[in-house]
């Protein structure tokens, strides 16, 4: 008797373990599993229905892009919804890796209208000719750091042109007569983070890499005083020589000791400066951030960033994915990755969200320069553009190459990376 | 009724019946035995070799779906090694190619008065024919946009990579595996030494060396600074990345080398050297007539499978510089890896092929080398 009662109570846990629909997230080791776990527990207990777990992967976009490519070329549906990188969707959608998500909507109005509340950046990368393949996760993009006490101690603001920084950082070196203090320092390796480094000051000069017929324009004069900026940075010292080493968290490592009065780099460097990092920090407290500098004239531009949620095409629970997709994106969700996780909301309203600011009052101040944000070449091929824009500028920090050979040689690769 | 005999004359049986008899030959069971194993390899080894053989001649990009997957042949061969608009002019290389086919008419002059076996001018002939092509890839004329120039790069790349850290290996790991070798107390020290490096993970090998060599930062030009040396730009100049990126694999190698040739020392038989004492060699003759002679076993395993790993090398390169400054340290596997990610697989597999080809014409080499005696 026992016994039976024993096989039944396990068969009516079995079934209901079948009733409910089970998601697998994707996400990368830099995006925080521990914020996530809580997240996807209330989502599951808001939803007896579904049990939403979640796989960690690599800490890299490029790492978690891998293995999702295998993921993704073998059709596998073991992975419901993953996490991509800004400049992903597009080549998602040339792919048919996104599931499209316009299906879960009435209508394209209705559809717009849920998307009103979304800064415009990451919109812009998600919705490909009106079909919307994700929806932004949160948001980044690259800022202009400087060492607040320094700009004081001279006396001076928060420099709004490239001259005016460049006067700024060779003044402030020289008072301070510290060999070791570098004036401006940004991306300068073969990673992902130099196409930036490019394409900001290119833009902060009227410029970019393909007009409106999406000719590739790389050796137009604003690609030329882009190149000759970049020349004039080291030539005058206000850069350390070695900027073709200079990867993204060494600039980071670099500011943070103290060595850097300007820097470019992303959102997550300000957690490290005030403290919230495995190195130590001198800049607690005196660190300033501003949108970037540009040429006499022209606007200020900077490169977005970001991460997108996704619904795997070949998933077997669509419509649960979708669910869940809400809830990821949501105002709710987006308010716990700001405050726990200092990610950037994607949402305009969260940034005047009392919690959000408490946690984080320098979203107030990343607010001017993030609704700037411009995207990087939106096409199926970006890793093709990418390397042929971030290798030439490389190799010409470096001294391999010279402004022009560098330029060329860009011009060549992108052309070759859009016409397969 | 005349009586025939009722038995035949003894015929063998065949294959299938022997098998079937349930009492098989030694030969048969050998190959029974050997099927399970056969199939293991096929599956895991011989199979995707085939795969990829067969990906790379088709047109294979996962970001372009609508053109499908269909079969092009030769082409991404043609456009690695010359380009499909590689175009010939009257100039071009010129003295080169008349040195190749001067080169080929003699071989053939020399075969046709009968100086020269028709099998070895058939072979020579297909190696200048072939160095001559590579020479042409290698220089495709204007501007590169010939053929794919960063195949060529990373080819000579990753051949120099191979020739300098394999040769700084050995001249390590030589000296190391004698040390090792010596009869003291402090032994057990060499020993464990010796193992560190090649216990350590390549990429982290990578990374922590690439601290060591940063500009700013770095111990190497701290030291180098107190000896009154201003210290290169490591990881931010080509020529300099090259050093430290060999000296960082001969670091991480030198071990392995060294293990090797250590077990090659210890089989050496102690009464060769005491004979030899008794004779009145010294200890320099003592090292060249019988230590490296009865080396030379060691030092080809050791070689080979060096020479294949740096053939292959990724990890260090990567993890230092990502290939960088510019194509500097970009090594073929280094290309594969970023073809592979830009999802153009059929041109990523071609590219695998052309490593396979590689290595399996050094490792023909070195067999090559080892039997020579025999």
């Amino acid at each position: 008797m026992r016994r039976t009662l024993a096989l039944i109570a396990a068969l009516a846990l079995v079934a209901s373990g079948l009733a409910q629909t089970p998601l697998k997230v994707f996400i990368g080791g830099q995006q925080r599993p521990d914020v996530i776990g809580p997240i996807l527990e209330q989502f599951n207990a808001e939803n007896p229905d579904i049990v939403a777990t979640f796989e960690v992967g690599g800490a890299t976009s490029d790492v978690q892009q891998q293995y999702l490519n295998t993921v993704l070329t073998s059709r596998s549906g073991e992975l419901d919804i993953f996490l991509i990188d800004v400049v992903r969707p597009a080549q998602y959608a040339a792919s048919g890796w996104a599931e499209p998500l316009n299906q879960f909507f009435d209508d394209d109005a209705e559809m717009l209208a849920y998307l009103d509340d979304f800064l415009p950046g990451p919109i812009e990368a998600n919705l490909i000719d009106g079909t919307l393949f994700a929806l932004p996760a949160f948001t980044d993009a690259q800022f202009l750091y400087y060492r607040a006490d320094l700009l004081e101690k001279y006396g001076f603001e928060p420099p709004t042109t490239w001259d005016e920084l460049k006067m700024m950082a060779l003044t402030i070196q020289e008072q301070e007569g510290d060999p070791n203090l570098q004036g401006f320092n940004y991306q300068g390796f073969r990673g992902e983070g130099t196409i930036c480094t490019f394409l900001e000051v290119l833009w902060s000069a009227g410029g970019n890499w393909v007009d409106e017929d999406r000719n590739v324009t790389l050796t137009t004069p604003e690609a030329q005083r882009t190149m000759a900026w970049y020349d004039d940075t080291l030539t005058s010292g206000i850069t350390v020589p070695n900027i073709a080493e200079m990867s993204t968290d060494l600039s980071r490592q670099q500011f943070q000791a103290g060595n850097v009065v300007f820097m470019l780099n992303w959102g997550y460097a300000w957690a490290h400066f005030q403290g919230n990092s495995p190195q130590e920090t001198v800049v607690a407290g005196k660190v300033g951030v501003a949108p970037l500098p540009s040429f006499e004239g022209f606007d200020s531009a900077t490169c977005i960033g970001g991460w997108q949620w996704a619904i795997n095409p070949y998933s077997e629970n669509k419509d649960a994915a979708w669910r869940l997709l809400e809830y990821l994106a949501s105002p709710d969700t987006q308010r716990i990755l700001a405050v726990e996780a200092s990610n950037i909301p994607a949402r305009e309203s969260l940034y005047a969200d009392p919690a959000v600011l408490a946690a984080a009052p320098h979203f107030g101040a990343f607010y001017d320069v993030i609704v700037g944000a411009r995207s990087r070449p939106v096409t199926p091929f970006y890793n093709d553009v990418s390397e042929a824009i971030r290798f030439p500028m490389n190799a010409f920090f470096a001294r391999q190459l010279s402004a022009d050979e560098a330029l060329q040689e860009m011009q060549r690769g992108v052309e070759a990376a859009l016409d397969f | 009724m005349a009586l025939t005999p009722a038995t035949s004359a003894y015929r063998k049986p065949g294959f299938w019946r022997r098998l079937r008899s349930g009492n098989p030959t030694e030969a048969q069971l050998g190959l029974i035995l050997l099927i399970p194993a056969v199939l293991v390899l096929a599956s895991v080894m011989f199979w995707p070799i085939v795969q990829v053989l067969w990906q790379s001649l088709h047109f294979e990009r996962l970001n372009v779906p609508a053109r499908g997957r269909p079969f092009i042949g030769l082409e991404h061969y043609a456009r690695m090694l010359w380009g499909s608009e590689m175009r010939w002019s009257a100039g071009h290389l010129l003295p080169w190619r008349a040195l190749a086919f001067a080169g080929a008419a003699g071989l053939w002059w020399a075969a046709a008065r009968g100086l020269a076996r028709w099998r070895t001018v058939l072979v020579w002939t297909a190696v200048v024919v072939l160095v001559a092509g590579l020479w042409m890839g290698y220089h495709p004329g204007e501007a590169g946009r010939w053929n794919d120039a960063r195949f060529w790069n990373a080819f000579s790349v990753t051949l120099l990579i191979t020739v300098a850290s394999v040769v700084g290996s050995f001249l390590v790991g030589l000296p190391l595996a004698l040390l090792a070798n010596v009869e003291s107390r402090w032994r057990w020290l060499v020993r464990i030494a010796l193992l560190i490096p090649w216990a350590m993970p390549r990429v982290l090998v990578g990374v922590m060396f690439a601290w060591l060599f940063n500009y700013t930062n770095g111990v190497v030009n701290d030291l180098l600074g107190r000896l009154g040396v201003a210290g290169p730009l490591w990881l931010a100049r080509a020529e300099p990345a090259m050093w430290a990126a060999n000296i960082t694999i001969v670091w991480a190698t030198s071990a392995f080398v060294g293990l090797i040739l250590l077990a090659g020392l210890q089989s050496i038989d102690g009464s060769l050297y005491e004979a030899a004492m008794v004779d009145g060699a010294s200890r320099l003759q003592r090292f060249w007539a019988i230590t490296l002679p009865l080396l030379r076993p060691s030092i080809a395993v050791a070689l080979i499978f060096r020479t294949l790993t740096a053939i292959q090398t990724f990890d260090i390169p990567f993890a230092m510089t990502q290939g960088g400054p510019g194509r500097a340290l970009e090594t073929v596997g280094i290309y594969i890896s970023s073809t592979t990610n830009s999802l153009n697989l059929g041109y990523a597999a071609a590219l695998s092929v052309a490593l396979f080809v590689m290595s399996l014409a050094i490792t023909v080499l070195y067999l090559r080398w080892i039997y020579a005696d025999d």
